[in-house]
């Protein structure tokens, strides 16, 4: 079944379709969401969330564009919205979630047969000096470079997510890896050091 | 130091710029060889290209983490749970529009009757001062005009 009639299908409640649906676009939602908000629990619930409104609203999608690119949209604009939502709480909360998030990824760095824990601890620490380097770029670069690196979409398909054209989009990637590389480097700095 | 190494020193923040874009196989074939030659003799501006190379391989481990075998299950779970509040709600929103309609009904019909009552007051009263005006009017005949014109 083509991503047209699935779409159909779910517009009357089909949820066959929407399982697979589910299926084929989970991985790819989830991908962006965490790129975003950058703790994998929170990330599914988003992307749960992403679903639902898909399912719910499917009889606004209009065949003008691609349903992949209706999603993306969905995606980040539901992203977005959580990071802002949850800005004051998060702030409190984010000791707790980075240790959350540190326990499992020493769980997976194990898995991969490294063992040293000098390797894990530089690991976890350049995980984080990342997520923060991509948290801190503006929203608009934020996602340009989240569907450009997690989802390896390419300038023509960020430009239709992001309703802007290609130059535009060249140019916010372009400051988003400079501004990214400037944000790495003050930490290897540090480390250099 | 050696003309190389001050060349090699100068190169060194345009090539720390462009270290991002070297990586990304964004930068064109002669500056992606110039940049892979200076990283060669220089160790600090390889150690900032393996730092940065080791940081952003980070979004290749991410990507490829597994997605929990019951995130179908609880979507569903999500999904049956809005969809019976939505019938709930559909449901009173229901219920309200008949209790709505009926107290409309009511409120007409207690209206109705209502005015009538007042119509039929209105016109009682109506009749009542006509009564007394008549009674006014006989009054006056008690004393005619016309045996004061005889006394005189």
């Amino acid at each position: 079944m083509d991503d047209n009639n699935l779409i159909e299908q779910i517009k009357h409640k089909d949820r066959h379709a929407f399982q697979l649906l589910v299926e084929k676009y989970q991985q790819m939602i989830i991908n962006v969401c965490y790129g975003f908000i950058q703790n994998y629990q929170d990330a599914e619930d988003v992307a749960q969330e992403v679903f639902i409104d898909i399912y719910v609203t499917a009889y606004k999608f209009r065949a003008d564009s691609k349903l992949s690119t209706w999603i993306y949209r969905i995606a980040v604009n539901k992203s977005l919205n959580y990071i802002r939502d949850n800005k004051k709480r998060k702030s409190s909360k984010s000791i707790f979630t980075q240790s959350n998030d540190n326990k499992n990824s020493i769980i997976d760095i194990e898995d991969d047969a490294y063992n040293g824990s000098d390797y894990l601890l530089e690991n976890e620490e350049r995980k984080i000096n990342l997520h923060n380097a991509i948290s801190s770029l503006p929203e608009n670069q934020r996602t340009a470079f989240i569907l450009s690196k997690y989802e390896d979409l390419s300038y023509k398909e960020i430009s239709k997510v992001m309703s802007l054209s290609i130059s535009s989009v060249e140019s916010l990637l372009f400051r988003a890896k400079q501004n990214l590389q400037k944000k790495l480097f003050e930490c290897y700095k540090k480390l250099n050091n | 130091m050696s003309k190389y190494q001050s060349i090699n020193k100068m190169n060194c923040n345009s090539v720390k710029q462009k270290l991002i874009f070297y990586l990304d196989g964004d930068l064109a074939v002669d500056e992606a060889n110039l940049v892979k030659c200076h990283l060669v003799n220089c160790g600090e501006c390889r150690f900032y290209y393996t730092e940065l190379k080791k940081s952003l391989s980070i979004i290749e481990t991410d990507k490829s983490k597994e997605i929990d075998g019951k995130f179908y299950s609880k979507l569903s779970k999500r999904l049956d749970d809005i969809e019976s509040t939505h019938e709930t709600t559909s449901l009173k929103y229901k219920l309200v529009q008949v209790f709505a309609y009926a107290a409309v009904v009511a409120i007409g019909i207690f209206i109705g009757l209502f005015a009538e009552n007042e119509i039929n007051n209105i016109s009682e009263n109506k009749n009542t001062e006509f009564v007394e005006q008549t009674i006014v009017w006989n009054d006056f005949n008690q004393e005619p005009i016309e045996s004061f014109l005889i006394a005189e």
